[in-house]
């Protein structure tokens, strides 16, 4: 009955660790030799996270949802063995888009924690700069002409803000980033509000223009704006909201807005997880449910 | 005969216990058993000692302790200087005295007030459990001194199916808070050895979370330890609808399929078979105290370890006889455990089902191969699923389709999991490179078993529905298994002819059935 005799089986023994080696290898190898850009507008809810796998296998996590949901979320698409994150953007400090950030900052080696600088009033704020400060994060104020280079002909680039927003409301201060691959490009908001989106079109027209834009605000009808959408012209247009969510996120206005402007609208609560893959040239998207 | 007197003892004092947590009985109710009692005594002297007269008679007595004891433990209520204040703002100090309950996104403290404040002086409170619900962050921790301040509410049951108020009375706790604002003055009250185990645990899971990505790390913590951090609410649905969420919650239940999944595990090393058992109660043991040694647990780890017993010796009737008497001494320390605890209620049920429905089962189940205990794990796993099911369907309103295949497919890689876990954790402590190769081979059984889960979870026919499956149908069917089980003459078609238990897991087991054979 017993089946470990380990002398008469050592040939099987063998064999189940060779064999599972060999799947061990391989899915490194896989998963190490992706060249493409992924870009996945994760499911977490009322809330906004966006992880970016960049050509040359660093991670980005823009904002981390409302809780530990964004865990579960970013190893389905990071490689399980992974357990760094090189650099974690929090666009603005709102329990929706910071609330899942202290369990990730705890569980993964973090390089630098980038943030537009404006004080939190919420408890997750604080614990976030608790964990900061404990773990000697490297923490960097976002401004303006930032350019994180990510490989040959890919980078990150900050719009906003470009000046000292610690003042500011939360929303206001928004990081705008936006994310460039060849010929494909993306644009993060947060939940810059109309004026400061008025206020980027008013400096900064050329550089708006990208294919796929997260909606600013989970769709809501405070951003958004008509000049916005027009210099942006978003071939896809990304509403990251909760089901049934209390704010009636996102708006019909907006999303007739987007329609209009062309783009194809998709839902993180209507159609799941969002993962975005570009080569440079083509750009292909995922829906996972 | 002395084992007679004693059952008729324990079912007069449960059926009093029962009958009192569905009926509000009054004292009159004890008094009149009581009364009653002494006229069977009465009857059995007159009618030269008919022994039916005296079982009556004691019957009734326990009856009227059952409910007595019963009305002891209703009589609690909210502190008398705190009801008088509820609905309005008070301010408290006390003591965490339960590891904090995180959910996704606030957490529950289980909180003992020892003051109130008034006028500036803290006044001496008769201590009262307080429920309170708090943001996810400051975190807390047990053995936390507070001050807090907010509205002192009561529980309200938010839906007619699940009786919240009694649930929560059970453990003593009358009173919740809603969000109040809380000041940690210091740390560390509490017992000093729940809050090493605590420290413990918690060690375990930053151990294996570093390692591994999530929800693999939580549903390992929820799978070794039983811990409470959660794991995705889209995953719970789908262990909900596959018929596993025992497997992470911390339950009774639980315990008594993990005890009996590492039993069997054991089995297949090449141990004397007395050092099998020792090493399942040592691993029940262990079980219990990273878990916290909490009163569900404590529980469930008795009825778990009677179940050894009875697999090892094969002394089904001396370990019924433990099991009644341990669970007599369970309902005498909380007799609201018996209606309003469903953790003790379904390791109960696995409890009896593992001992009296398995061996049966097991030989109807031919059809299955030996190698590796296949046959044993499923008679296992549909004998404690059949033993659960009715309560199941009271309890939750619906029941799973496929919790036998989703269960036998998982638990059989639960004990190796399990380990490796562990041993991810142990070889942690020494250097974070060290466990990662034990990580890794977890990771690939925690892929597999979330991967079955998915694979079954997506049928559309996974659940049944059955919202109106009331406690009396639940017991009937109960009724009707009991009879099933104890009166094999009526069956002897279906049932053996001959009460032979084998123990199961043992080297013996193969053996026997040959001798069975001959």
């Amino acid at each position: 009955m017993y089946f470990i005799k380990i002398k008469q089986n050592f040939r099987w023994y063998f064999l189940v660790v060779l064999v599972a080696a060999a799947f061990f290898v391989w899915y490194a190898v896989f998963a190490e030799s992706d060249k493409s850009l992924t870009v996945a507008f994760l499911n977490v809810g009322q809330g906004d996270a966006i992880l970016i796998d960049t050509p040359g296998d660093q991670q980005i996590l823009i904002d981390g949802g409302p809780n530990r949901r964004v865990l579960a979320e970013i190893s389905k698409i990071m490689p399980f063995y992974d357990r760094s994150i090189d650099v974690v953007i929090a666009t603005h400090p709102d329990s929706d888009h910071i609330g899942g950030l202290p369990e990730v900052l705890s569980r993964y080696d973090v390089n630098f924690f980038i943030e537009p600088g404006v004080e939190s009033t919420n408890v997750v704020g604080k614990e976030l700069e608790k964990i900061i400060e404990e773990k000697k994060l490297k923490k960097v104020l976002a401004r303006r002409g930032m350019k994180f280079v990510l490989s040959d002909n890919a980078y990150l680039l900050i719009l906003f803000p470009d000046r000292d927003v610690s003042r500011m409301d939360t929303n206001d201060a928004s990081i705008v980033a936006k994310l460039v691959y060849g010929n494909t490009s993306f644009l993060f908001t947060g939940d810059s509000p109309q004026k400061m989106e008025n206020y980027l079109v008013s400096i900064d027209k050329e550089n708006l223009d990208i294919d796929v834009l997260k909606a600013g605000h989970h769709g809501s009808k405070t951003s958004s704006s008509e000049s916005f959408i027009g210099y942006a012209s978003p071939e896809y247009a990304i509403i990251s909201a909760g089901k049934n969510n209390r704010y009636g996120h996102p708006h019909q206005e907006i999303l007739e807005r987007l329609r209009v402007a062309g783009a194809v609208i998709l839902r993180t609560d209507l159609d799941g997880r969002l993962i975005f893959k570009s080569d440079g040239r083509n750009l292909a998207v995922k829906k996972n449910k | 005969m002395k084992g007679n007197i004693l059952l008729v003892l324990i079912f007069g004092f449960i059926a009093g216990v029962g009958v009192r947590s569905f009926f509000n009985l009054f004292w009159s109710a004890a008094i009149f058993a009581l009364l009653l009692s002494f006229l069977a005594l009465v009857l059995f002297f007159l009618t030269s000692r008919k022994k039916f007269f005296l079982a009556a008679a004691l019957a009734l007595a326990a009856f009227s302790l059952g409910v007595w004891r019963y009305e002891i433990k209703d009589q609690k209520a909210a502190s008398s200087i705190l009801a008088p204040r509820i609905n309005s703002e008070v301010a408290l100090r006390g003591v965490i005295v339960d590891e904090p309950d995180e959910r996704e996104n606030n957490t529950r403290l289980i909180f003992l007030a020892d003051g109130l404040r008034q006028n500036g002086q803290w006044q001496d409170i008769n201590r009262g459990k307080i429920l309170v619900y708090t943001e996810r962050y400051p975190e807390f921790k047990y053995g936390d001194f507070l001050e807090i301040k907010g509205i002192l509410k009561e529980p309200e049951n938010f839906s007619d199916d699940f009786d919240w108020r009694a649930y929560l009375t059970k453990d003593d706790i009358f009173l919740l808070m809603y969000y109040p604002k809380i000041e940690k003055q210091e740390e560390g009250a509490g017992s000093f050895v729940k809050q090493k185990l605590f420290a413990l645990k918690n060690n375990y899971i930053a151990g294996i979370s570093r390692v591994l990505p999530e929800p693999y790390a939580s549903f390992l913590g929820g799978l070794t330890i039983g811990a409470r951090k959660s794991i995705p609410e889209d995953l719970q649905n789908d262990f909900r609808k596959t018929g596993v969420i025992h497997l992470v919650v911390l339950s009774g239940y639980n315990v008594t399929i993990i005890a009996e999944n590492i039993g069997r595990a054991l089995a297949f090393l090449p141990l004397p078979h007395f050092v099998g058992i020792i090493l399942s109660v040592l691993a029940i043991f262990l079980f219990t105290i990273m878990t916290g040694a909490s009163a569900t647990i404590v529980r469930a780890s008795i009825m778990a370890i009677l179940v050894l017993l009875a697999r090892s010796t094969g002394r089904v009737y001396e370990v019924t006889i433990a099991l009644l008497v341990a669970g007599f001494a369970m309902i005498m320390h909380n007799p609201k455990i018996l209606r309003f605890d469903s953790s003790f209620q379904l390791s109960f049920a696995a409890t009896l089902g593992l001992i009296y429905l398995a061996p049966r089962l097991e030989k109807h189940l031919g059809f299955l191969p030996k190698s590796f205990g296949l046959r044993g794990y499923a008679a296992a796993t549909a004998s404690a699923q059949l033993a659960v099911a009715p309560l199941i369907l009271y309890s939750m309103g619906a029941i799973s389709l496929v919790a036998l295949p989703v269960n036998i497919l998982i638990l059989m890689f639960v004990p190796a999991t399990m380990l490796f876990g562990f041993l991810t954790w142990l070889a942690g402590l020494l250097h974070y490179a060290a466990s990662l190769p034990f990580a890794w081979i977890s990771w690939l059984l925690l892929n597999y078993e979330l991967w079955v889960v998915n694979i079954f979870a997506r049928l559309s026919w996974a659940e049944w529905l059955a919202p109106n499956f009331s406690a009396f149908s639940a017991i009937l069917i109960y009724g009707l298994l009991g009879w099933l089980v104890f009166k094999p003459k009526s069956l002897s078609i279906f049932w053996q002819k001959k009460e032979i238990i084998p123990p199961l897991w043992s080297k013996e087991a193969d053996e026997f059935e040959i001798e069975e054979i001959k």
